[in-house]
């Protein structure tokens, strides 16, 4: 049974104002022999949109089956807001779920779908309707009310999934992958739209994606999962610009993930030398972890990498090195370049230019200035690690 | 194989299936009390079987315990699919669904001896409902067999989590989402058992009681004094009543399609 407005208010005053929606302490789960979570905690602070990024398989439908109640942990405890829910059945709940094949009831049509919750609830018929209209303006469904599922496109099917869900009024909103399967330029369209309805509704959004540039365009803060653990947790721009791991580096955005040797380290800044070959002096920032002496992953962004026909020369301090044009990649507005940088790396080394900074194709062998600065080169965790 | 040849395989094929039907059917039209040779066309054996007091007896007893034997295995049916479908691993599960299939596995003659000493055993007296209840258990593997297969196919739709999730408890849910929408399976289910209990002899034979006589034994006891037109003329009219149940039973089982989640895992 879903909590009250009095049960909702009277938990939020004796836990403070700041106090977390949900909580997951120590979550421990697997099925048989395969171990999908252990001691597994995370937060969800209300009306946040949370999103938890990371491959396939590892674990983001399990957590959400978890805190929807499908699923019984082996340790651990959820609690929602304030109150320890981790034996309670999905119906005792105050959470509501968008699947990701929208299982609609195929029975009902589309008023009928979307009213379920409030018919279990109780609601008289006059408050039914109502909620239920606000609802399907909400998501745009006007006028769709007495089609049935199977009257509906990709795109009408999530936005009644979404409406479903909704209707009921619940503290927080599970997604799993909700747009996996529409088209690229609809999904784009319901990336605003699931945003602009999640900040009017003031719900918390627990989302799930693989998609890293939904999760960045979307979330207040992404979790990023790598078999089962955080690998981190921060707002986009943090996730984006700091990445702690090569794991973050790579799966939230592109990057050159090359090897180096620390040669020094100062409170200030830390010496290193790229794949044997470049010395750079980077800024030690607070969240990269201080490396010790010996070899960490480093990783520079291909757009931050600038490609010069000749020797450029401004002053401001960079890495600047003639290389060889290996390959030259057009994706229309802009160009991934392939570079010989390090001649020891196994790895590729590119770089993202503008097109519109570019002067027609590279051909594969011409020389080239590739330039980047050392606060471009992100540090990362040591080396042995893999 | 040629296309022709094929054709004329079919054709045999067909003609062996339903010849004896054929003959049997024409024959229930013969103006003559042996079967052998055509008389002339007649209605009076249709007739005949109407004011058989005898015969219709046995049709209202036959077809009392097919609907009793049909809803009882359809419920049962409902209740053992809803556990192997739901629990999709609890101890013995294999060993209980194997068991719930073992009627179709069992020889009918050593399931109506096998009975006939049970009832004998636990001075049951045979009744009605003795025959009623052997008939449930002879049919329920086939109401199991079409339920379960839709059970499983709701489990993976999420439909029923999804009512749960929604805030609805588990009887809820069942009432407004499992059973709906296995509502076809469970006609289709009906349907079988009561053809299975309609048509059923061999157990039957064993375990009816002295004043239970249905339709096949009825018809067995008339056979004592040769093939009459009259049989014939009754064997048609089941077989319209067959084809119709097997209609019925097509138009049930293509039932409201349901999608299961075959998102990535
Ligand atoms: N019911 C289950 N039984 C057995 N293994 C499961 C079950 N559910 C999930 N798993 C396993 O748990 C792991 C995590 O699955 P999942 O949470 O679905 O990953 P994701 O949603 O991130 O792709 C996978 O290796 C999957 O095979
Ligand atoms: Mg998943």
């Amino acid at each position: 049974m879903p909590l009250t407005t009095e049960e909702k208010a009277a938990s939020k005053a004796s836990e403070g104002a700041l106090a977390p929606l949900l909580e997951l302490r120590g979550i421990s789960k697997s099925f048989g022999r395969a171990d999908v979570l252990s001691d597994f905690s995370l937060s969800v602070n209300p009306a946040e949109f949370l999103t938890l990024v990371g491959p396939s398989g590892c674990g983001k439908t399990t957590i959400l089956r978890l805190i929807a109640g499908f699923e019984k942990p082996q340790a651990g405890r959820i609690i929602l807001a304030g109150r320890d829910v981790t034996d309670l059945p999905p119906y005792r709940r105050d959470i509501h779920t968008v699947f990701q094949s929208y299982a609609l009831f195929p029975h009902y049509d589309v008023f009928e779908n979307v009213a379920f919750s409030l018919r279990i609830r109780g609601l008289d018929e006059e408050g039914i309707r109502e909620r239920v209209t606000e609802v399907l303006a909400l998501a745009k469904l006007s006028g769709l009310e007495r089609r049935k599922p199977d009257q509906l496109s990709g795109g009408q099917m999530q936005r009644v999934a979404l409406a479903r869900s909704l209707a009921g009024r619940p503290s927080l909103l599970l997604l799993d992958e909700p747009l996996g399967a529409l088209d690229l330029k609809l999904r784009r369209e319901m990336q605003m739209e699931l945003k602009n309805i999640q900040r009017r509704l003031d719900i918390a959004f627990i989302y799930v994606t693989h998609d890293q540039e939904e999760a960045t365009t979307m979330s207040d803060r992404i979790v990023v999962l790598n078999r089962g653990q955080i690998e981190q947790l921060g707002e986009p721009r943090e996730i984006y610009e700091k990445p702690r791991t090569s794991f973050v580096a790579s799966f939230m955005g592109a990057a050159n993930v090359l090897e180096a040797r620390v040669l020094s380290s100062s409170a200030s800044s830390i010496e290193i030398k790229i794949e044997d070959e470049i010395d750079c002096a980077v800024p030690n920032s607070d969240s990269a972890p201080v490396a010790p002496a010996g070899r960490v992953y480093v990783a520079i962004r291909p757009e931050r990498v600038a490609i010069h026909a000749q020797r450029p020369d401004d002053r401001t301090p960079a890495i600047l090195k003639r290389v060889q044009v290996k390959e030259h990649v057009f994706l229309g507005h802009s160009s991934q370049v392939y570079l010989k940088l390090f001649e020891k790396s196994p790895r590729p080394f590119w770089a993202l230019c503008r097109s519109s900074q570019m002067n027609g194709a590279l051909a594969p062998g011409q020389w080239v200035w590739a330039q980047f600065k050392p606060e471009d080169v992100l540090v990362l965790e040591p080396a042995e690690r893999r | 194989m040629s296309r022709r040849a094929l054709r004329i395989y079919g054709v045999f094929f067909y003609l062996f299936l339903y010849f004896p039907l054929l003959v049997m059917f024409a024959f229930s039209f013969n103006n003559a009390s042996r079967n052998v040779v055509w008389r002339g066309f007649t209605f009076k054996w249709y007739a005949r079987l109407l004011h058989d007091t005898e015969l219709l007896w046995a049709l209202a007893t036959s077809l009392k315990l097919a609907v009793a034997a049909a809803a009882v295995a359809s419920f049962l049916g409902l209740l053992a699919s809803y556990v192997l479908a739901r629990h999709r691993r609890f101890r013995g599960r294999g060993f209980y669904a194997g068991l719930f299939n073992l009627p179709l596995m069992i020889p009918e003659i050593v399931m109506g001896v096998g009975l006939l000493s049970f009832f004998a055993k636990a001075r049951i007296p045979l009744t009605f409902w003795t025959l009623a209840a052997s008939h449930a258990l002879i049919a329920l593997p086939y109401t199991i067999g079409t339920i379960r297969g839709r059970l499983l196919l709701l489990k993976d739709s999420r439909l029923e989590e999804a009512a749960m999730d929604l805030g609805a408890t588990e009887w809820a849910t069942f009432l407004k989402v499992t059973l709906p929408l296995a509502w076809p399976s469970i006609v289709a289910g009906a349907l079988l058992a009561f053809t299975v209990s309609f048509e059923d002899f061999v157990t039957t034979f064993f375990v009816a009681g002295v004043g239970v006589v249905t339709m096949p034994i009825k018809i067995y006891s008339m056979m004592k004094f040769g093939v009459t037109p009259e049989i014939n003329a009754l064997a048609v009219c089941l077989l319209i009543f067959a084809a119709l149940a097997l209609g019925l039973n097509q138009l049930s089982s293509s039932g409201r399609a349901i999608e299961s989640d075959a998102g990535p895992a």
